[in-house]
């Protein structure tokens, strides 16, 4: 084995990044992936909403690569509710509501929906979520939507356990390491919900925790369990990094996390080398092929030279040439932030740039 | 205007480095990285007085770097704060010696046995605890006569390639036979090691806000390994810490001086970890595979200081060429003694709060010896468990010679 | 229906002063301002406290003028001000025959200042380019400007002294030529109030014109913009002017945590619709690059524009902004206009704001036959915070959100020491770049406190709330949670506050294209699922 030696190399750990990761190790393909940590996860938490998929032209490509995408978030243990055209409305952290397609299943679990009694449940002391404030939005928006969930709004405390500023970092910190902290919870949560069929609560429950998990306390906790987008840093975002990261090692995914990678050796239109800046000396990477999937950071990398991309997304000088035949580029075309609605659009384009990279198996002379 | 007024501007309060945190998830009131750094460092621009106590319980582990998308070096700001915040009395007494481990055991190894008496007793302890705050749950490692010296090179190997091998202060004072081991594994593979006549690497003295300590260990060591350095000859580091410290041009500690910068710099650029030296050997199919088969269950813990090196996780890559061997990568966070930091008693509780997700990785995974480099996650992990921990390096070695462990 | 002896219109220093002043003399004031408090070229100017260096050499009374009220306003309100000291920095570019007539000049207006050579000034201030060839020092100074007007106010307050924000005068009420009240109208609620009153001055800067044509009288005033830009951190600890003839982009202010490079000089129409063109923006940074160089690729947080309301009769009107005065102009309607109770104040700057408002006092006491003597230059604009207070912030905050809680509030800081007592979450820091604590945040809109905010940007102006680099991103949400919490505004108005203050907020940092602050930007619109593209131009600075 070769340790700095790899088939595809991904740059970027972002959903695009993560899905090309996954789609070319299912291949059999021996992946790694650079990324400088949960980007913007911490922002977003992957909600993918309807209006991403109204692009025409798209429709069967976006199909597959979010059919394997959900294949991969169900394995990693974060699955994936909903589809292109069952959209439903979810609540935004103004109390708004927006129509997702597809979300991060207890996110998924977050609509009020029109029947049911349904209790917001909010902890006293966490001063960025405030459960009447949502409540009340919620209650004034579904009613000019047509439909009347009457949502309540209930509060837990949790100050004797914490002995300062509670956040949601602290207590989905100490909801994956403490079991003793988990059924605390539990129990105060249980009294807040009684009498509801559903409660939805700010995104807390766990940086890692499982699908099993979380299922496995909604199932103790007697109802509906949903959770809700609060201010950045989004729990359900990182949750759904750390579980995809987890899973990604588990398949053979070989993962250089923290250090950006900052230069891209290319000779004879090829990629050899991927060039890392880790400290003191840089690290580099050798590599059959390389999949762009590093959102803002991509331009700097190709240096502002690319004049477009071929059938094979591949980047293009300006003089029409390909820059690399083995470099395949994650793009989407949209001028959307990471953090904002292009996230179905990020997995397709994850997706068909690993896709790209592994047709090409074998084209290449060795090394 | 300073590289340094740039770095603040890069912030955009996303606040992922207080997530990464492991303090700010175990402490309720630490404020974290992303207020203690940027923000506060904002304020020291604008002259506010932006001193908090709560510096001091910076880990130094910078998992904070290593998520921050946009590099603004909040681990470095804090602790250009640490080095400007003033202790009091007790405290500041303790981190004195907390930050000088190589004066500490030179003390304690004139007579080691007498030493190691005296601090594992009970009334000693108690006095360390009251009068200086030093946590009576643990015990000090054990110190040992430092007698790790290069040994002498027999002719016929002259031509080998010589390592400088920068040994740090626990393998120097409390364990110079691993200090042996590893030139022998370095030799079983084809490199002659010097050992380097060096002092503390300075990461204590940086986490104890000891910045002059620190600067003043960087310009000797500069000059020790002048002395000893060929032309691209590489130096090997066994402790990720002491390599995390070299490969980062001893963490900053002499930006104010432009040649000596430049000359650390350069040792930078030809430091590597012992386990990314063997690990090139291997990719180069030239490692040593003359291991005997054993049925051993690892688990291998990459310390921070490891991870802050960016070079993957080469240990256990090598430990899984052992055949017969099975490793898991534990991969359960930071351990949470961070050198010197669980010895005091005020930080003791955070300690093991935050080292609490590996016990209980470890305690499923129920491995029969945990691998880590980093002498004093081996010590938080025997002490959080009742799992024996072990430098990977000396795996390696008994799996050569087939000895069971 | 509200009677008083004298309305004052515009919330601007100049208003503000006035009530004050007027309050000390033992004369009744309302102050009508249309938006909150410093709303007009108070509230988008440098802050700059003038030694009177930048005018020695053209305008020596002015800058006479200025070195007085400095000197003054150092004295009654140490709180608004940071005494940082300033310099004229000598740059290869410029006229050096222009260095030794601003260094005589300086003496003979007795402004204290003395010379360095570049190494000793490149001492004092670091990231001063290596080309400069000297600088001289003087004692400029940064005021935060609504601190200042909001102590004026509160000092009026507390003398009987009224204040009524977002009301607009929709009209003045001259009977038999002279002046009996106006009427206004509450811009958030519509509800229109009349107040009977003696005299009605007209401090309205950039609006002085459109307020003079209510009464029927004309006031022509020369509007002329200047752009300003925050940079994120502090470039420098003092305040850094170019040694030269007045221009574009020749002064660095430090302003709390950050800073302020400006400005510029061009003609407008008016004081609304205020619009800052890129390439003014690039000549400012090219400008302050000049001076410190790598500010032209520092963050820039905001742009924004303030208006000069400078006085231009018909004998002036061919000469161009800068070269028009800055002094003030006073104007009697009763001997112009035979407008009886109705005074002007026009032009001057923010350093003399005190010295223009004791003019129209004293005109107003003769005019009021009231023998009354201006005390604004002696009495302190707020007394200090106590003891008890003190030691009680340093038990229960850390240093720095202590310190700055007593510089904002001074004694009213008990209050919101002993809301925190009573309830410790509210030390939870609700905007971390400016520690503003959950309970100042609470103070401030709540009815504890003599002029509480109605909107997210009054909050900002009270407790600098998203003056930092994430421009209210994160904090903007706190505060949108606190004023639903206390009661302020139901969930629907909460939501729209806070859409409108973001929206207000994005528009100042829509001029960058890349960048920090353009991602900054980007974060905030994705996060808030902004589907409005990131327009050209910034806008007015406004609430």
């Amino acid at each position: 084995m070769n340790s700095h030696r790899f088939d595809v190399i991904v740059v970027g750990g972002g959903l695009s990044g993560l899905t090309a990761a996954g789609a070319a190790a299912r291949d059999g393909l021996k992946v790694a992936l650079a990324a400088t940590g949960p980007g913007s996860f911490v922002l977003g938490s992957g909600c993918m909403e309807e209006q991403e998929f109204a692009r025409p032209g798209d429709a069967i490509e976006m199909a597959e690569a979010i059919a394997f995408f959900r294949e991969m978030a169900q394995a990693a243990g974060c699955p994936f509710e909903g589809g292109p055209s069952e959209a439903r409305l979810l609540p935004t952290i103004l109390g708004d509501f927006e129509s997702v397609a597809l979300a991060p299943r207890f996110l998924w679990n977050a609509n009020p929906g029109t029947s049911g009694s349904t209790a917001i449940v909010g902890v006293k002391e966490l001063s960025t979520f405030d459960e009447n404030f949502m409540a009340e939005r919620l209650n004034e928006h579904a009613s000019r939507l047509g439909f009347n969930p009457a949502v309540r709004a209930r509060q837990i405390s949790l100050s004797p356990i914490f002995a300062g500023p509670i956040t949601t970092v602290r207590i989905a910190a100490r909801f994956d390491s403490d079991k003793g902290f988990r059924s605390e919870l539990l129990g105060a949560l249980r009294i807040a919900a009684s009498g509801f069929e559903r409660i939805l609560v700010p995104a807390m429950l766990g940086l890692n925790s499982s699908e099993e998990e979380l299922a496995q306390f909604e199932h103790a906790l007697g109802c509906s369990l949903g959770e809700l987008s609060t201010l950045p840093p989004s729990i359900a975002g990182l949750r759904l990094f750390h579980r995809f990261r987890g899973y990604l090692r588990e398949i053979g995914v070989e993962l250089f996390e923290g250090f950006p990678v900052v230069t891209l050796n290319i000779g004879d239109a090829l990629c050899t080398e991927v060039v890392i800046a880790s400290p003191g000396h840089p690290l580099i990477l050798r590599t059959e092929r390389v999949v762009l999937a590093a959102g803002q950071h991509t331009s700097e990398l190709l240096g502002r030279a690319c004049a477009g991309h071929d059938e094979q997304i591949r980047p293009l000088t300006s003089a029409g040439t390909v820059m690399a035949a083995n470099l395949f580029d994650a793009e989407t075309d949209s001028r959307d932030g990471p953090e904002g609605s292009g996230n179905a659009m990020q997995i397709c384009a994850g997706y068909r740039a690993a896709i790209a990279a592994a047709a090409t198996r074998g084209n290449y002379a060795a090394g | 205007m300073r590289q340094d007024d740039f770095a603040i501007d890069n912030c955009l309060k996303c606040s992922v480095c207080n997530a990464a945190c492991p303090v700010y998830a175990a402490q309720a009131q630490y404020p974290g990285p992303k207020h203690l750094g940027p923000e506060l460092e904002r304020l020291r621009c604008e002259g506010i007085p932006a001193d908090t106590a709560w510096l001091e319980y910076c880990l130094g582990c910078h998992r904070c770097d290593l998520a921050c998308p946009h590099q603004v070096g909040v681990s470095e700001m804090i602790a250009r704060a640490k080095a400007k915040h003033r202790k009091p009395l007790i405290r500041g007494l303790r981190d004195w010696w907390f930050a000088r481990p190589g004066l500490l055991g030179q003390l304690t190894t004139i007579l080691p046995s007498l030493s190691n008496l005296a601090l594992s007793l009970a009334p000693a302890r108690f006095l360390m605890s009251k009068l200086m705050r030093i946590t009576p749950e643990r015990r000090f490692p054990v110190y040992t006569r430092p007698n790790l010296r290069t040994p002498p090179i027999a002719a016929s190997r002259n031509e080998r390639p010589r390592v400088l091998f920068f040994p740090g202060c626990f393998i120097r004072y409390n364990k110079p036979e691993l200090g042996r081991k590893i030139i022998d594994l370095l030799e079983r593979n084809g490199f002659i090691a010097e050992v380097a006549e060096t002092e503390c690497c300075g990461v204590p003295a940086i986490a104890n806000g000891d910045a002059d300590m620190a600067r003043t260990q960087a310009r000797r060591n500069i000059k020790k390994m002048a002395d000893q350095l060929h032309a691209g000859m590489r130096i090997v580091t066994a402790c990720s810490s002491c390599g995390h410290m070299l490969k980062t041009g001893f963490g900053g500690s002499l930006e104010a001086d432009e040649e000596l910068a430049g000359v650390a710099k350069k040792i930078g650029s030809q430091t590597f970890d012992l386990a990314e030296l063997l690990m090139a050997q291997s990719d180069a199919g030239a490692l040593n595979t003359d291991f005997r088969s054993s049925n051993l269950r690892l688990a291998y813990h990459a310390p921070c200081h490891q991870k802050s090196q960016g070079i993957g996780r080469p240990w256990f890559h090598l430990l899984a060429q052992i055949p017969g061997v099975t490793v898991e990568d534990l991969d359960a966070g930071c351990c949470g003694m961070s050198g010197t930091y669980g010895f005091k008693q005020e930080k003791y509780g955070v300690s093991m709060a935050i080292g609490q997700q590996l016990f209980d990785r470890i305690g499923a995974v129920q491995p029969q010896l945990i691998a880590t480099e980093c002498a004093t996650c081996q010590m938080q992990i025997e002490h959080g468990t009742e799992f024996k921990a072990i430098h990977p390096a000396e795996i390696l070695l008994q799996a050569y010679d087939g000895r069971s462990l | 229906m509200e009677s008083t002896q004298v309305v004052i219109i515009g919330g601007g220093a100049t208003g503000a002063g006035i009530l004050w002043d007027l309050s000390l003399r033992g004369i009744s004031a309302t102050l009508l301002e249309q938006g909150d408090i410093a709303n007009g070229a108070t509230g988008r100017c440098h802050g700059l406290l003038h030694s009177g260096g930048r005018y020695v050499v053209k305008d020596l009374d002015t800058a006479r003028g200025c070195l007085a009220e400095n000197r003054i306003l150092k004295a009654i309100a140490p709180h608004c001000v940071e005494d940082i000291g300033g310099l004229f920095v000598q740059c290869p570019q410029d006229d050096p025959a222009f260095f030794e007539k601003w260094w005589r000049a300086v003496g003979n207006a007795g402004i204290p200042s003395r010379r360095l050579t570049a190494d000793e000034a490149r001492e004092l201030e670091p990231n001063l380019s290596a080309d400069i060839l000297g600088a001289f020092t003087c004692p400029d100074a940064h005021v935060d400007v609504f601190r200042l007007v909001l102590a004026n106010i509160q000092a009026a307050q507390a003398r009987g002294g009224r204040f009524h924000p977002y009301s607009k005068v929709i009209s003045i009420r001259p009977e038999d030529g002279r002046v009996r009240g106006v009427r206004y109208r509450n811009i958030r609620t519509g509800d229109e109030e009349e107040i009977a009153c003696d005299m009605v001055i007209n401090a309205a800067g950039g609006w002085a014109q459109s307020v003079a044509a209510l009464a029927g009288v004309e006031v022509p005033v020369l509007c002329d913009k200047g752009t300003l830009l925050v940079l994120s951190h502090r470039a420098s600890n003092r305040v850094i002017n170019r040694c030269r003839a007045p221009a574009d982009g020749d002064i660095l202010v430090p302003a709390g945590p950050a800073c302020i490079l400006g400005t510029s000089s061009i003609n407008v129409s008016g004081p609304d619709g205020l619009v800052a063109s890129r390439a003014e923006i690039e000549n400012l940074l090219q400008l302050g690059d000049v001076m410190i160089p790598g500010l032209a690729t520092a963050r820039v947080l905001r742009a924004f524009c303030g208006v000069r309301a400078l006085y231009a009769p018909q004998e002036s009107s061919a000469v161009a902004g800068r070269e028009i005065s800055r002094g003030f102009a006073l104007i009697d309607h009763e001997t112009k206009d035979g407008a009886r109770g109705l005074i002007s104040i026009v032009g001057g700057k923010l350093t003399t704001y005190r010295r223009m408002a004791e003019a129209v006092c004293d005109c107003i006491s003769k005019k009021l036959g009231v023998e009354s003597e201006c005390a604004t230059d002696k009495v302190p604009l707020r007394s200090a915070i106590d003891r008890r207070t003190h030691r009680h912030a340093a038990r229960l905050l850390s240093q720095p959100v202590a310190a700055k809680l007593e510089i904002r509030l001074g004694r009213e800081a008990s209050r919101v020491i002993d809301a925190i007592e009573a309830r410790p979450e509210l030390a939870e820091l609700a905007c971390e770049c400016e520690l503003v604590t959950r309970a100042e945040l609470e103070y401030v809109l709540g009815n504890s406190t003599s002029l509480p905010a109605h909107t997210i940007a009054d909050i900002g102006r009270r407790t600098r709330l998203g003056f930092g680099p994430c421009q209210g991103t994160f904090c903007g949400y706190k505060a949108m949670l606190a004023g639903y919490e206390t009661g302020r505004w139901r969930a629907s108005q909460a939501a729209t506050e806070f859409s409108d203050y973001l929206r207000e907020r994005w528009k100042g940092q829509a001029f960058v294209q890349e960048g920090k602050q353009f991602e900054q930007l980007e974060l905030s619109q994705g996060l808030y699922d902004e589907d409005r593209p990131v327009s050209a131009h910034p806008g007015e600075e406004n609430e």
